[in-house]
């Protein structure tokens, strides 16, 4: 596959320099201000900039920043309406709560959102469950974007898979083993991660953390915007790379499990019907079969049957090529083709670096159909997935509008955020500064990965989402000299700085909780300025090394949860704060019954996944709608039957002396 | 008022910065309202092929609800472009976030009020 070129590491390097210098900046400062106020909220002196880049930030690589171009790649413009809540994203996430969840958390000095919560209804409950929720998902979420991270260091650095597994060099015990399974290329990659993300955080806190946002923000919204002219350039206008995708023949992308096995089918006829295959079906057959294709019927659709050439033990032998010639000269199916192209080395759409392709059929499968896709799907909805289901139906077009905007109000992470800025025209500046940028990436990334599939038309299926952005960075403009080296640099260490502005942030969330919300104000409030200096620098190195000796480890469960870490922290979060800063009447067991009510939502209707099932999508709706919903509904019934709230606290919630205009 | 007992009402007023936060918080919430009616109806009922419900929907799905809308089926063939954008993209995507970003900035100048957020804030500025 593609070789590193310099530039690349050269580039990541400097990225690398450039936090480092950040975070001892920022040490600087911290010596100087009061600790944990510092550490954790850089001291509530959040400016525009920094407030709209970390802002950005954290919420752009909520699932969405780096994932995203592989879906436009693989869906095309329906892409486009999936992203749409980000024209009020900025608006809504920052504008609803900010001002008054700032001023609200100064009244009591809450550097936290559990904090706002225990203040705000004097309930050690609801602060306690708040700071679990918070390391429940923070914990599990650190351990897989951790693993990430390696092997975003692994794919930039270029580390060659064949250092083979720690094993072979060295024996470990038994109780090893599975550190001793994992390649030496993905724990350097690890190491490497680990060791940048927690020095940088630890040493910096809060301050280094935004920093570092802001020189990711600035530096990937340049990239965009120059990267889009290129792109549209190269593939001969917009206009020209809709027409190419509507013309070309229908197509899928297929692997076989063995190495450099990508396969494309093109199906001859644009138009669907009698005797014309809707797609292709693999089939691994009893052992010791013999490689053969057909045509099957399976409903009302057709599918070209491959029936792959298996060993004694069952396994899979035929091999890309094998299938090619099988399929083209078959009498009856070759002539439905316009043609079977197969991944050789070389060959351009051969993406997958480790040679392993996109493994064919999930474990335990005996069979796996691909249904063609038809240009036109790519320019209209709702899109298809790969198994012929609609990719992006009204339900899910409903639910995005509200995932991204109003649950992304909801976040954690973004809501401290919102308590960290210094003044109210802070943050009119930032929301006008996060509207702007949004409006230049989001609609640029949409045409510069449509305008991809007509320069990289046969890519597998990206399942494993980074790849095409860097694929496109390093193939389109990586061959037209350094500036553009550079430029495709930033591209490959995109995923890298995406998952290190999640982790940083997470991995001070998770501190806070520990330091301010378990010892500092649950178990002894009287602990001395220096016990908390040193307990947070302990505890944020302690939590990176518990992960990073956790994601040496093979944790089924963990993608189970990480799913739905957004929905879940939004529904548990995002009404008792809402209701709680807005309405008099929000009583304490309310926000308790809002807050278990939305998560316990969220979680039953993701738990059939845990079992081999699929998300309950009750009327086609996202679970996190309804999480949503029953939280609300929860918070203002038991708010009303157990109302009304202690007087004190409407007081001095909601309520300034008259005589004193500027407030207690 | 009356949510509070006479003798703190008569010697205490709602805070005007919650008032205003609260007024603020509703008016976006309604532009949030008014892109989300625009963006989804108008691309699910001119840039949809079909609209086929959710394969995974539990209970019934939403758009059997809305019905099958088969005289709304794209004809692919009708594709226009404005600037190379698809026709449904530009104007159920494109124009409105303009506009939304337009609507931004109206908001974010004339109705939203730089309140005082009280103490804690720190000196220097990140």
């Amino acid at each position: 596959m593609s070789e590193t070129h310099p530039a690349t590491i050269a580039t990541f390097l400097l990225y690398i320099v450039g936090v480092f210098i950040l975070a001892a900046i920022s040490h600087k400062i911290l010596a100087k201000k009061s600790f944990m106020g510092e550490y954790f909220l850089g001291s509530r002196g959040l400016g525009s900039w920094a407030l709209a880049f970390t802002f950005a930030a954290t919420s752009a690589s909520g699932g969405s920043f780096t994932g995203f171009p592989a879906l436009i790649y693989t869906h095309g413009w329906i892409l486009a309406l999936w992203i749409a809540s980000y024209m009020v994203v900025p608006i809504c996430t920052m504008g609803v709560m900010g001002k008054r969840l700032n001023n609200v958390a100064r009244k009591t000095g809450a550097i936290t959102i559990p904090d706002v919560l225990r203040d705000r209804f004097e309930s050690t409950a609801l602060g306690l469950f708040a700071t679990s929720t918070i390391i429940f998902f923070t914990v599990c979420n650190l351990v897989a974007q951790f693993k990430a991270g390696a092997i975003a260091v692994e794919t930039i650095l270029n580390l060659p898979p064949s250092w083979k597994t720690v094993g072979d060099w060295i024996s470990l015990p038994s109780a090893f083993d599975s550190i001793s399974n994992q390649t030496v290329a993905y724990l350097v990659g690890l190491v490497i991660f680990a060791a940048v993300v927690v020095i940088y955080t630890a040493y910096g806190g809060f301050r280094a953390v935004v920093w570092t946002d802001v020189m990711q923000g600035v530096i990937m919204g340049l990239g965009v915007v120059i990267l889009l002219p290129i792109i549209l350039n190269r593939a001969g206008g917009l206009e020209e790379v809709n027409r190419k995708i509507q013309n070309h023949p229908p197509l899928i992308v297929t692997s076989v499990p063995q190495t450099n096995n990508d396969l494309a089918f093109l199906r001859k006829s644009r138009s669907r019907g009698e005797g014309i295959p809707d797609g292709v079906e693999y089939v691994i057959p009893e052992p010791g079969s013999k490689p053969s294709v057909a045509l099957v019927q399976h409903g009302q659709k057709t599918y070209i049957q491959v029936r792959l050439g298996t060993n004694r033990d069952g396994e899979p032998v035929t091999t890309a090529e094998e299938i090619k010639k099988l399929v083209t000269r078959d009498p009856l199916v070759g002539p439905l083709l316009a043609g079977v192209e197969a991944n050789e080395e070389g060959v351009q759409y051969a993406y997958n670096n480790d040679g392993t392709g996109v493994v064919v059929l999930p474990a335990g499968k005996k069979s796996q159909r691909w249904d063609f896709i038809v240009g036109d799907e790519f320019l209209f909805g709702p899109g298809r997935k790969a198994d012929g289901t609609p990719f992006h139906p009204l339900g899910m077009a409903i639910s995005f509008f509200f995932m991204w905007a109003i649950s992304g109000m909801g976040q954690p992470g973004t809501m401290v955020r919102l308590i960290a800025f210094k003044e109210s025209r802070t943050l009119k500046r930032a929301i006008l500064t996060v509207t702007i940028y949004f409006g230049l990436i989001y609609l640029s990334l949409v045409m510069i990965f449509v305008a991809a599939r007509t320069l990289l038309p046969y890519l597998a299926i990206p399942e494993d989402a980074d790849k095409s952005m860097a694929l496109v960075a390093t193939r389109v403009v990586g061959d037209m000299g350094i500036g553009y080296a550079m430029l495709a640099a930033i591209f490959i260490a995109a995923p890298f700085a995406a998952i290190m502005s999640t982790v940083d942030s997470f991995l001070l969330m998770i501190s806070s909780s520990f330091v301010r919300d378990i010892y500092q104000r649950t178990i002894n409030p009287d602990v001395s300025e220096r016990a908390v200096k040193y307990g947070s620098y302990a505890t944020t190195t302690l939590v990176g090394v518990i992960v990073t000796l956790l994601a040496t480890q093979r944790i089924d469960f963990l993608q189970y949860i990480i799913v739905f870490t957004g929905g879940g922290f939004a529904a548990t979060f995002l009404c008792p704060v809402f209701l709680g800063i807005y309405w008099k009447g929000m009583t304490r067991q309310g926000a308790l019954a809002s807050m278990v009510g939305g998560f316990s939502i969220v979680v039953g209707m993701f738990a059939p996944t845990m079992l081999g099932g699929s998300r309950i999508d009750l009327f086609g709706l996202h679970p996190i709608f309804w999480g949503l919903f029953g939280s609300l509904m929860l918070g203002i019934v038991v708010s009303k039957l157990t109302g009304p709230p202690p007087e004190h606290l409407v007081v001095r919630y909601f309520y300034q002396l008259k005589a004193d205009a500027d407030g207690s | 008022m009356s949510d509070l007992g006479n003798n703190t009402g008569d010697r205490y007023q709602e805070d005007p910065r919650f008032l205003n936060a609260r007024r603020e918080a509703w008016m976006i919430l309604g532009l949030w309202l008014v892109a989300f009616v625009w963006t989804v109806s108008y691309c699910y009922l001119f840039g949809y092929l079909s609209h086929p419900p959710s394969a995974n929907a539990t209970g019934g799905d939403i758009a059997r609800v809305v019905g099958e809308l088969e005289s709304f089926n794209r004809e692919p063939t009708s594709l226009r472009m404005y600037f190379g954008i698809p026709d449904w993209v530009f104007w159920g995507i494109a124009v409105p976030w303009v506009l939304c970003i337009a609507a931004s900035f109206a908001f974010c100048l004339l109705i939203y009020r730089e309140d005082e957020l009280g103490d804690g804030a720190d000196e220097d500025e990140i």
